[in-house]
């Protein structure tokens, strides 16, 4: 099975800052910040990364355990797909 | 010497790259955020302090980072507010060009973050002015200060002022600027030629960009009596990147008659920012000889108070035809009491002061 990649959505506002980014996806109300490594994964989406690519760059940039990472990780995108900022381009789940 | 708040305005384009050397003491720094916040220039600062030219203290390190992210959160509502007018002129049929703001920010500075903004500007046709006002106010604007005369927006008026249901402000144009300098040019022939950006996977058109640089131009050396940093940033960061053509941005300039209000924009670059442009730029600048209406329409613009007044009556020549001078002017002295009541003012009250400017100006 091809595990499925994750992008931003192109209607989602968005700036970087120097602490971070900013983003305003189609149906937020407000800003949201993200900070550190979620900013990063931010960075990552800009092309079509699976889960597996997003944990192996940043577990090997940050040199922390994978599994930890990619934990963190898979709730940062349940979060940005909540908000409507990102998605992996299935109805079904991700 | 330039002020701490002018050399962030000008960071990135000057070779000196140190701002302040060493943190600011508690008062002097509470007196640059709060102008950097008035100047909005957030981004830059951040930047110059990410970059190492601003020395602070952990303490103003967060400080800052806070209210950029604040500003670059406001920048993106702005962004979606500007999408929504867009899409709504577009349902209307009416041709518009982004001005200023997001369009700038996108297309002429290395990243949007740097260019920050206040409200959505929108340039329309002059026949298209009416509709595209009605469309948006159809779609919840509000206009806080109705139209001076029936037909004042669509012949003489530089556009409203609307106000969306989130409290943005949306400024419609019909020309680049108010007064003699708006009155000169053809605002409808803006729609000749335009350069795409894209906002929220949408794609805007602004202006070309020898267009942009003139509007650019007009906004820093007229918009205000002490000019604003960002709109002279503005001038310096499109002379200064790679794709500026000089010879395209002069001839636009004498297409408008606008070349004593670009010499006087070069030169607040320097005299403001500290900035160096391009020789040739420069020389044409200092070696550039306004006439005496150039100067006194520059003046009108300029003055700190009776700034409209001044610029309404100085434009008179610049109105086409007699029939146009004549309505121009019935217009300025007997506006709609709905406009008056938007700016909060009564008939008496406006014809009063009229006759005390007219007064004035045969003592200046």
């Amino acid at each position: 099975v091809t595990e499925r990649a994750w992008r931003r959505s192109v209607t989602t506002l968005w700036r970087r800052t120097t602490t971070g980014v900013v983003l305003l996806p189609a149906e937020a109300t407000e800003p949201v910040r993200l900070a550190g490594a979620a900013a990063l994964v931010w960075d990552l989406l800009e092309e079509p990364t699976p889960v597996s690519e997003a944990t192996e760059l940043l577990s090997r940039a940050c040199g922390e355990d994978p599994s930890g990472v990619r934990t963190e990780i898979e709730a940062l995108l349940a979060e940005l797909r909540r908000l409507g900022a990102a998605d992996c381009g299935g109805d079904s789940g991700c | 010497v330039l002020t701490p708040v002018a050399g962030v305005a000008a960071h990135g384009l000057r070779v000196e790259q140190v701002i302040a050397a060493e943190p600011l003491d508690d008062r002097a720094w509470a007196h640059f955020l709060a102008r950097v916040s008035a100047q909005r220039l957030e981004g830059l600062a951040a930047q110059a302090v990410a970059d190492g030219a601003v020395a602070v203290t952990e303490a103003q390190a967060t400080e800052l980072a806070e209210r950029e992210t604040r500003a670059a959160g406001w920048a993106l509502l702005l962004e979606r507010a500007l999408v929504e007018t867009a899409a709504t002129l577009r349902g209307a049929e009416v041709p518009v060009r982004v001005l200023k703001g997001s369009a700038v920010a996108r297309l002429d500075y290395p990243d949007p973050a740097l260019r920050l903004f206040g409200d959505v500007d929108v340039l329309m046709p002059s026949d298209h002015v009416e509709r595209g006002i009605a469309a948006l106010v159809e779609a919840g604007c509000t206009r806080p200060v109705a139209e001076l005369a029936p037909g004042f927006d669509r012949r003489f008026g530089k556009g409203a002022t609307l106000r969306r249901p989130d409290g943005v402000e949306v400024d419609v144009h019909r020309i680049l600027v108010s007064g003699s300098f708006g009155l000169r040019f053809d605002g409808d022939r803006l729609f000749g030629t335009e350069e795409e950006f894209e906002v929220g996977g949408q794609v805007l058109p602004a202006l070309h960009r020898p267009q942009r640089f003139l509007h650019a131009c007009y906004h820093a050396a007229l918009g205000n009596p002490v000019p604003r940093l960002v709109p002279v940033r503005d001038v310096a960061q499109m002379a200064a990147h790679s794709a500026f053509d000089w010879a395209a941005a002069l001839d636009e300039a004498r297409r408008w008659r606008g070349e004593a209000v670009v010499a006087r924009a070069l030169q607040l670059c320097t005299e403001v920012l500290g900035v160096e442009l391009d020789d040739t730029v420069v020389s044409w600048a200092a070696a550039f000889e306004p006439s005496g209406r150039d100067r006194r329409a520059i003046a009108a613009c300029l003055r700190q108070d009776g700034r409209f007044a001044r610029q309404a009556i100085g434009a008179l020549p610049d109105v086409p035809g007699v029939r146009g001078k004549v309505a121009y002017a019935r217009a300025l002295a007997f506006p709609r009491t709905d406009h008056l009541a938007g700016r909060d003012r009564g008939r008496a009250a406006h014809l009063l002061e009229a006759v005390r400017r007219l007064g004035q100006r045969d003592a200046t």
